[in-house]
């Protein structure tokens, strides 16, 4: 036996059959409560009451009936808002949930913003995803949070690495010491860093949720939009029924299709009202930057990204060059976001040195361990973005000339070059009156002679830096003119390699007044190591280290806060608020609560 | 963002359109009591939505006003202590191990292996302990994102509830009111849990709680001479430790458990009070 096909019920259910089957059977029950009505029945009878509610239910239901053309006339009035057409209002809910309909010869940025989207394209496919819209946002965190988490392996090996190699230069007592500081701050670091990750762990369990929240909307949309006419004429069919025997759910189909039918293309208004502050694109954009910065400062900690050279004076009295020979010296920076740096360039003046962005000053420079007057091409300086790049141009090159003459030079009966330097740091209130007025430099030694020709007292000091292999003797000549005085020699400082000497001068104010020192060169043994360690407590080496790179804990929150409004937003607004009204509409209808 | 004046001038608006919608009914010649119910209850109704619109703004200018001062209403910072915590008391877990890795550093010959046997049935003693407090971490987390969500869109969406209140004949009043309980509940709620926690688990915090539990023994038990009195002692205290903070730990989630569930009743209970908007004129049609 055949029964009834789906076109033959199609046909039945279209709405103009149902329309007019609605209207006939509001016609029976009219005619029907007319009669009642006007049956000769004396006196309060329920059967004339009866008549009269069904006359009345009559005329509600005509006008519920023609509720029918309510949501079209809403759409329009949507439509003023920005779409032509009810379709056109779809089509923009449908990409705003990222879910376009990307028909052939659609060119819209969302429907050619993949690969994927221009086969869409090419096949006239919709309901797939777009690249843009909730979809996109929410699969384009899975990329941040996997680089983020890649990012705190970096600086966790980062920090395994550190302690191993402070282990390792440790003499065997403090080793202990170091395993068990060690033990307790990687322990931290991991716990720390797994309740970091706890971060993400919703990100990763909102976003699979979200991708498929989105899907439900976007069914519930789609099949609002292609039978809410058969869904309404149907309620007003249920609703219009004699004797009231269908009125609570065709009150609450009605209620339901005429609220959803309306309000879904209103959901992307509501999330965009409500997340004005909330902005998906610049937060990954932040999220973005600070991993670019923190991949930059993992990959270039131990790297150089600036140079550091300190000379000595290129010139001798009078202007005559003369070789000049680099060596040892130590340079204090402070800036960036931390306090002060002590560096130790190496034998040729020159440290390559890795600095993070920041404003940096030179505050010192020491000639081996003494501090002396300095000029540079930069004493302020500015490391960028830019300087930090592992694709960066050219290094950023600092040189500093410090007040210092320092010699290179062979003596005789020995084949071996020694450095000899010997540095000056005048001071007093008239120390520019003294000058070095020359310098004699031979096989045995160097020279210097100091003049003043101003009649005013000044003090002066200069030092002499002596390796350890080097056997000398000074010679000190203040004898003429009287009232010159020179001190003897005072030890400043020792190092492994050598020590440093200095003396002095000062003159009493009589115009022409010198005096000469001298030292002998006597012997050279072999050149020892030189110990120079740096002082920098921000060093990645130091465990106490405050600039560590570290993503910005507040981004993550607010990522995590984005996707909370994606993921809820758009469900309060169809399952609360749609879903409420749809509640309060049919129970306006007199239908029953779907709440 | 839609400012709180755009809020008032909406509900106004509804509110008017009520108050005329029901005059109107009032007013048509009709013998029909349907009409004079409904168009007496709308005019009601649109009085309820202005002196309810009022209240709203009277709670929101006390909140952003003198309340604001008062640090009870933020609870996020009790969250990060929380979880900060829980690193701490998951480090302090662990220092016996760094202990032990630390004395066997000191001997003359290489206790490696027996190190990480000794290691590894110390992990399997204390794993459900760490996994109890990742757990709880995530209790925590969970907590943390609804406490954000609803202290940046409890006045938008309380006000927008307002709104909804005011549309006539009541039909806005079912989503109105969940959309005004449940944030208004949560937020003046949450930051009660410290309070809640402490009374239901006897400890606020959860350091303070752990330090009621004899954790901190195993800093102790380590000075002991005798190896085989020192592996009874960590048996012993491992067990007593263990039932301890695991009681604790249970507690705690329980505790926030219970407390979101009192709000999420407290706020249907208020959702079903501002949405009881059955029309009776209405209904009786």
């Amino acid at each position: 036996m055949d029964g009834t096909t789906a076109t033959e019920l199609g046909s039945f259910l279209a709405p103009p059959v149902l329309l007019s089957l609605g209207l006939s059977l509001i016609t029976v029950q009219l005619l029907i409560g007319w009669v009642m009505w006007s049956l000769p029945i004396p006196g309060r009878s329920k059967v004339k009451s009866f008549g009269r509610i069904l006359i009345e239910d009559s005329f509600v239901n005509v006008f519920v009936l023609s509720i029918f053309s309510v949501p079209n006339l809403a759409i329009r009035l949507i439509g003023e808002l920005g779409w032509g057409s009810a379709d056109a209002a779809y089509e923009n809910l449908y990409e705003f949930l990222g879910l376009g309909c990307c028909t052939a010869g659609n060119t819209s940025s969302a429907c050619l913003s993949n690969w994927f989207g221009e086969i869409i394209n090419r096949q006239g496919m919709c309901g797939v995803p777009t690249g843009a819209g909730l979809l996109g946002a929410a699969l384009a965190g899975y990329r941040y949070a996997f680089w983020n988490i890649i990012t705190w392996l970096f600086i966790f090996f980062a920090i395994v690495v550190a302690i191993t190699i402070i282990k390792g230069i440790l003499p065997f007592a403090l080793q202990t010491i170091a395993d068990f500081t060690g033990g307790i701050i990687t322990n931290f670091a991991s716990n720390y860093l797994a309740t970091l990750m706890l971060l993400l762990i919703p990100i990763f369990v909102m976003i699979p949720t979200i991708v498929y929240m989105i899907y439900v909307l976007y069914f519930l949309s789609k099949f609002i939009q292609v039978v809410w006419p058969a869904l309404l004429l149907l309620g007003g069919f249920l609703y219009g029924l004699p004797a009231r025997l269908g009125r609570k759910w065709g009150a609450v189909l009605i209620a339901v299709t005429m609220v959803m039918y309306v309000g879904l293309p209103l959901m992307p208004a509501f999330v965009n009202t409500m997340t004005s502050t909330q902005n998906a694109q610049s937060l990954l954009a932040n999220m973005q930057t600070d991993y670019n910065k923190i991949l930059s400062l993992v990959e270039q900690y131990g790297g150089t990204d600036i140079i550091f050279q300190v000379q000595p004076r290129q010139y001798g009295p009078g202007g005559d060059p003369y070789m000049a020979a680099p060596d040892y010296a130590r340079i204090q920076i402070s800036g960036g976001n931390a306090g002060d740096r002590y560096i130790w360039t190496d034998g040729h003046g020159l440290r390559g040195y890795f600095l993070p962005t920041g404003t940096y000053t030179i505050d010192a420079v020491w000639w081996h361990g003494v501090p002396v007057t300095f000029n540079g091409t930069q004493t302020t300086f500015t490391m960028t973005e830019d300087d930090i790049k592992a694709s960066k141009e050219s290094i950023k090159h600092i040189t500093l000339t410090a007040d210092v003459y320092s010699f290179r030079f062979s003596t005789s009966g020995n084949n071996g070059t020694i450095f000899f330097p010997v540095g000056f740091r005048m001071w007093g209130d008239a120390w520019s009156n003294v000058r070095v007025y020359s310098m004699q430099l031979d096989e045995q030694g160097v020279g210097f002679t100091f003049y003043t020709d101003s009649s005013l007292a000044a003090y002066y000091q200069f030092f002499m830096f002596a390796q350890q292999n080097i056997g000398f003797t000074d010679v000190l000549d203040g004898s003429a003119p009287l009232r010159t005085e020179l001190s003897n020699p005072h030890l400043q400082a020792e190092y492994t390699d050598g020590a440093v000497y200095w003396y002095r001068g000062v003159v009493f104010g009589l115009t022409g007044s010198y005096h000469t020192f001298r030292v002998n060169v006597n012997s050279i043994g072999p050149a020892p190591a030189p110990l120079m360690e740096d002082e920098d407590p921000y060093s990645l080496s130091n465990l106490q280290n405050p600039m560590l790179p570290k993503p910005n804990d507040q981004r993550m929150a607010d990522l995590g806060q984005y996707y909370a409004s994606i993921l809820i937003l758009p469900n309060i607004f169809v399952y609360i608020i749609l879903v409420g009204f749809s509640a309060g509409l049919a129970r306006m209808l007199k239908g029953r609560s779907i709440i | 963002m839609i400012t709180t004046t755009a809020y008032a001038l909406m509900t106004f608006l509804l509110a008017y359109a009520s108050f005329m919608i029901g005059i109107l009914l009032l007013s048509i010649p009709a013998p029909s009591t349907w009409m004079r119910q409904a168009g007496f209850e709308l005019v009601a109704d649109s009085y309820a939505a202005v002196f309810l619109f009022t209240i709203i703004v009277a709670l929101y200018t006390a909140t952003s006003g003198v309340l604001s001062f008062s640090t009870s209403l933020n609870s996020a910072a009790w969250i990060q202590v929380e979880k900060l915590e829980v690193v701490a008391v998951q480090t302090e877990i662990n220092v016996p191990k760094n202990i032990l890795e630390a004395i066997a550093g000191l001997a003359p010959i290489n206790l490696e292996p027996l190190v990480s046997t000794i290691e590894s049935m110390y992990d399997i003693a204390v794993g459900p302990m760490s996994q109890m407090l990742m757990t709880y971490a995530l209790t925590l987390v969970g907590l943390e994102y609804v406490n954000t969500f609803v202290n940046t869109y409890l006045w938008q969406l309380v006000f927008l509830g307002c709104v909804f209140w005011a549309v006539p004949s009541r039909i806005g009043r079912v989503a109105a009111g969940w959309m005004i309980s449940f944030p208004l509940v949560f937020y003046f709620g949450l930051p009660q849990m410290r309070a809640f926690l402490g009374w239901f688990t006897g400890y606020p915090d959860l350091v303070m709680a752990v330090n009621a539990a004899p954790i901190s023994n195993f800093l102790n038990i380590s000075t002991s001479a005798d190896i085989r009195t020192f592996a009874a002692t960590v048996a012993e205290h491992l067990l007593k430790v263990g039932s301890d903070f695991a009681g604790q730990i249970i507690l705690r989630i329980m505790g926030i458990s219970i407390f979101v569930l009192i709000l999420g009743l407290v706020a249907g209970g208020f959702a079903s009070l501002l949405s009881h908007a059955s029309s009776p004129a209405l209904e009786e049609a």
